[in-house]
């Protein structure tokens, strides 16, 4: 329905206007603000949630999942509204929490990963964090093997959610003066080459900032498709060349050397101590930096020339589409949204305006993603959807069902949530490399999906493997912490409605569509899940204990569903 | 699981299955052929994530060389401390190998280091072989070709992803099938009434080895775990009437159900893998809850679980109806760009036991002729240092294990520590190959029981290199 309304729309205003509702200009610049606003709307613009099935819909894309109450709140109401509220929340950081909880750096051990847990299940910042958790699958640093790192490791997280809506380029310039980074990717106290011995600097990071971080190995067109040929974006004489840059960097204090460091250096920006960095020229990208070049000098160079680089916008905007909207994105959505990347610059269907015009705005980039034409019309194509991440998939049901007594350190089961055979198979900020958790280009091997091109990070860690490991860990929580007393304490779910609605099976699980997955329960899972609830029998003294587990039943069922586990 | 000590169970195992060890050991060198008559073969990969270090895993033994390796690593040795009597580089304490055809190599001596005594004693029992420096390449490569671009490269020569991907499907990331994965779908095109479910399993992370036209890889549990459907187990989910029984029921079939009508594709394999992946998991717990448990007992690492839920599955052959098998184990940390003294001995030394563990558990089994156990790595690193670490590199040294392997040979090259050599690019002295990952591979292939127009179509680069030059099976 509403795809007729925005045909209508478009085709009645302006041809300017035209390109706003994105229909088949992929190749135009965004259109200035000015063009964006009819005079005498018609119709509210497509981006309008007008149904608690668009709204929820919205809110697993954008956020964590709605709670019923925070569904209601938003139907009638403009998706870019939503955004631009969240854009305006104060920000929760992690370093305070951290050294909050844990008075000295040495008290830290592993529980970084832990507490990112907590802020994910908990914060009132939801698209941030979001964010915060998309950026850190790009810019990977993994907490594994780290032990008391957690002022430095919840400092990098800072840099992320921070710079959630400001620039890529500023994030990438605090990710490589981060000391846990440089931990990393072991670039700290990068020594430079000694022609003597042969010895040369270590090439892991200036490899690793283009491959992952930045523009990738392939020129690619603005849509995120390889150039014709895949033509390489660096070889390896770029590398050496770029490594010479990252020497000469060690933590803040008097001198380059561990043990005389501030004791703040973990949470503050790397040092430059000149006397270690690479006097030599540095050749990279069709860029020389003459010799004797001081260090900052030569750094801020060579980012500025990486971030100036066509790849960054197309390479960039896919991952975040990824990580928000769709597992194998349309390029003409790609494109859509580099293009956005370039301007620094979006003007929703509504008017509102994101972004303050400089390349690499983050919140121009986010709007784009999360209100393009493709994500909110009516159209459902085969290809679309995006599988779920476990680790949003998890945090949807605790918010969607306002889980109180949230308290991850009392949990044995939040301490590592990777193994995917008893567990959620990933944890935030623990992949097992620097490639993620998965790779942007994985397509599932013998599938559907692959046999028709698409690719599915996803399906890398959600598989066979994987299945057995999600329902169990979810089943603990859905079915052992609502009884009164409790099985076990903490993570208290809040079924009441749902238990209102378990004498009629059928309004229960309606209910449940709605609210875990946007009306999108396939009517063979609907069926499968009436037949099962319906089994249970409500009598006797019993009665509200049976329909405390029909409504157990019910939600457990719909999160095992394809419809949980694909948004689309 | 407890932690062991090798020499115990070495002790352990030799005692326990006298008859399989004494079997090892009157197979001579040169007589190790697999008889083969269970009819049973298997194929185990590990891949060395990270690209590990070759230089520091086959060590130069003899004193110019020795001295030459120290010459160009300088931090490297000074951080072994490698002068001092107890450093596991100093040259008396490296593992000395004796090659039969120690003869090729005109006086330079190799050795491992100590924390990979197992594999250096199953190497001088005649079990294992040295495939020398082996990478991806499309046709041979010289320096001269390599600088001025004249011949065919791989793509992304030295980027971690795309050259795991390469090792292990031939191309780079994105690639659809890898050689394991064809491996068995050969096999259950030759053989109608094998079970595809089997025939290409992984204890870890599927990577792209096993992903084949037929089959997808079935991931094992660690050995000793047992697998639940917990809603199942625990009563105290839906209470104790017959409601809640029947209810139950439902529940699992719910679960194991592989088709919900989806028009999306994603949302068709979503559920399929969900509801594939409940059956056939606890149907195969079920299988090793009633099976004899292993004797062997495996080091409590990661690389020692994985290695040991797969000689559990091949405990199990016979109950799961397969007779060719192709497994896959990955251990990651490999990328020592620093602090290598104190990382790589440590990831040796898991791997070094993890095998040891595997090879006792095949002569418990009686399978060590019908396994080979085969390293990869994305690549080697460079021969210069860095100052504690080495960077991304090309070819490397791998290790082939087994009892019909031609062991206590080192095939292919060991090109001399001479950073002018010409078998090292002149930037950072990466190693190119100069044997390729397709010869390889299909060596394993055909030991298999490919077929040469099944290798052919698997390896489309093998007429380039000269097929016989690998005859370590």
């Amino acid at each position: 329905m509403r795809s007729i309304i925005r045909t209508a729309l478009c085709g009645a205003i302006t041809a300017s206007f035209l390109v706003a509702c994105g229909g088949g200009s992929s190749s135009s610049p965004t259109s200035p603000p000015t063009t964006t606003t009819p005079s005498a709307p018609v119709a509210k613009p497509f981006t309008n949630l007008e149904t608690r099935e668009e709204a929820a819909r919205f809110l697993i894309q954008a956020g964590f999942g709605g709670t019923d109450s925070e569904i209601d709140a938003l139907v009638g109401t403009d998706a870019a509204d939503w955004i631009a509220a969240e854009i305006r929340k104060t920000p929760t950081l992690t370093l305070p929490l951290m050294q909050a909880r844990y008075p000295t750096r040495q008290d830290t051990g592993n529980n970084h990963a832990r507490m990112l847990w907590q802020t994910l299940l908990t914060a009132d910042d939801q698209l941030r964090q979001r964010m915060m958790f998309a950026l850190s699958q790009i810019f990977v640093m993994s907490t594994d093997g780290f032990f008391n790192q957690g002022y430095a490791t919840a400092y990098y997280t800072d840099i992320l959610s921070g710079q959630a809506f400001g620039n890529y380029r500023n994030i990438l310039g605090d990710v490589t003066y981060s000391p846990v980074m440089a931990n990393y990717l072991t670039y700290y106290r990068n020594e430079k080459g000694d022609a003597r011995s042969g010895r040369m600097p270590d090439e892991n990071y200036a490899r690793e900032i283009l491959q992952l971080f930045s523009i990738g190995l392939v020129e690619l067109n603005m849509d995120g498709t390889p150039k014709a040929g895949e033509p390489e974006t660096y070889n390896n004489s770029d590398i050496t060349g770029l490594a010479n840059v990252f020497t000469g960097l060690s933590g803040k204090g008097p001198s380059y050397n561990y043990d005389q460091q501030d004791i703040d250096w973990p949470h503050n920006p790397l040092q430059m101590y000149d006397e270690q960095h690479s006097p030599l020229e540095k050749n990279f990208l069709g860029v020389t930096i003459p010799e004797n070049t001081d260090g900052i000098t030569s750094i801020e160079t060579a980012l500025d020339t990486i971030f100036n680089h066509p790849n960054v916008a197309p390479f960039i905007s896919r991952q975040l589409i990824q990580r928000f909207t769709s597992s194998s994105p349309d390029p003409a959505y790609v494109e859509r949204v580099a293009r956005v990347f370039e301007a620094g610059r979006y003007s929703a269907p509504n008017g509102q305006e994101f972004g303050i015009g400089r390349r690499g705005d983050l919140q121009a980039v986010i709007a784009a993603i999360l209100l393009d034409e493709t994500v909110h019309d009516d159209v459902q194509t085969e290809n679309e959807g995006k599988v779920r991440e476990p680790v949003l998939k998890f945090i949807h049901y605790a918010r969607a069902f306002e889980t109180r007594d949230i308290d991850v350190w009392a949990e044995w089961r939040f301490g590592n949530t990777k193994s995917p055979s008893d567990s959620l198979g990933q944890h935030p900020f623990r992949s097992p490399s620097v490639f993620n958790f998965y790779r942007p280009g994985f397509i599932s091997p013998a599938s559907r999906s692959g046999a028709a091109g698409l690719t599915a990070p996803e399906f890398q860690i959600v598989n066979e493997g994987a299945s057995l490991g999600f329902v169990n860990f979810t089943s603990h929580y859905i079915m052992r912490r609502a009884d009164d007393p409790a099985d076990f304490p903490g993570f208290t779910p809040d079924f009441a409605h749902e238990i209102e609605l378990a004498d009629d099976v059928e309004a229960l699980v309606d209910h449940l569509d709605v609210k875990l997955t946007a009306g999108q329960l396939s009517e063979a899972t609907k069926t499968d899940i009436i037949d099962v609830v319906s089994t249970l029998v409500v009598e006797g003294d019993d009665a509200d204990v049976d329909r405390r587990k029909r409504a157990q039943t019910a939600v457990l069922m719909t999160i095992g569903s394809g419809a949980y586990m694909v948004q689309d | 699981m407890t932690y062991y000590n090798r020499r115990q169970f070495i002790t352990r195992s030799t005692l326990g299955f006298a008859g399989a060890a004494m079997g090892l050991s009157a197979l001579g060198r040169g007589t190790a052929h697999a008889a083969n008559v269970s009819g049973y073969k298997a194929l185990v990969g590990i891949m060395l994530k990270g690209g590990m270090d070759h230089n520091d895993t086959i060590l130069p033994v003899d004193a110019p060389s020795y001295d030459a390796l120290k010459g160009v690593r300088p931090g490297l040795f000074s951080a072994y401390d490698s002068d001092s009597v107890e450093s596991s580089r100093n040259r008396e304490n490296i593992l000395a190998l004796n090659p039969t055809n120690a003869a090729r190599f005109a006086g330079r001596q190799f050795g491992l280091p100590r924390e990979l005594s197992g594999i250096h004693a199953m190497f001088e029992a005649g079990d294992a072989a040295i495939i020398g420096n082996v990478g991806p390449l499309l046709e041979p490569v010289n320096r001269e070709d390599f600088e001025t671009g004249r011949v065919q490269l791989p793509k992304r020569i030295f980027s971690h992803n795309d050259q795991q991907s390469t090792w292990m499907a031939l191309d780079t990331e994105g690639v659809r099938k890898g050689w394991g994965g064809q491996f068995a779908d050969a096999v259950l095109n030759a053989d109608a009434s094998a079970n595809p479910l089997y025939a290409a399993v992984t204890a870890t992370s599927p990577d792209i080895f096993l992903a084949g036209e037929r089959v997808r890889a079935f991931l094992v549990p660690e050995i000793g775990r047992e697998l639940s459907l917990d809603s199942q187990r625990l009563r105290s989910y839906l209470g104790r009437g017959d409601d809640s029984d029947a209810a139950r029921v439902k529940l699992d079939t719910y679960f194991r159900k592989q088709s919900f009508d989806h028009d999306s594709l994603f949302r068709q394999d979503a559920v399929a893998m969900a509801g594939r992946g409940i059956d056939d998991q606890l149907a195969f717990s079920r299988q090793v809850s009633a099976a004899a448990p292993l004797a062997t007992i495996f080091p409590n690492t990661d690389i020692g679980r994985q290695l040991g839920g797969i000689a559990q599955a091949m405990s199990l052959r016979t109950v799961l109806g397969v007779n060719r098998q192709v497994f896959y184990a990955s251990k990651g940390g490999f990328d020592t760009h620093d602090a290598q003294v104190t990382s790589l001995p440590n990831l040796h030394q898991d791997l070094d036991e993890a095998v040891a563990a595997f090879q006792a558990a095949m002569l418990e089994l009686g399978l060590w002729n019908d396994v080979i156990l085969f390293t990869m790595s994305e690549f080697g690193r460079t021969m210069v240092d860095n100052g504690d670490g080495c960077d991304h590199g090309w070819g490397g040294h791998q290790f082939v294990m087994g009892g019909s392997v031609r062991g206590q040979e080192i095939y292919g090259d060991i090109p001399e520590i001479d950073t002018s050599h010409p078998q090292y690019t002149r930037n950072r002295t990466r190693l190119i190959p100069t044997t390729s990952v397709e010869q390889h591979a299909a060596a394993l292939g055909g030991w298999f029981g490919l077929d040469s127009g099944e290798l052919a179509r698997v390896f489309p680069n093998l007429s380039r290199f000269d097929d016989g030059a690998l005859n370590f099976v």
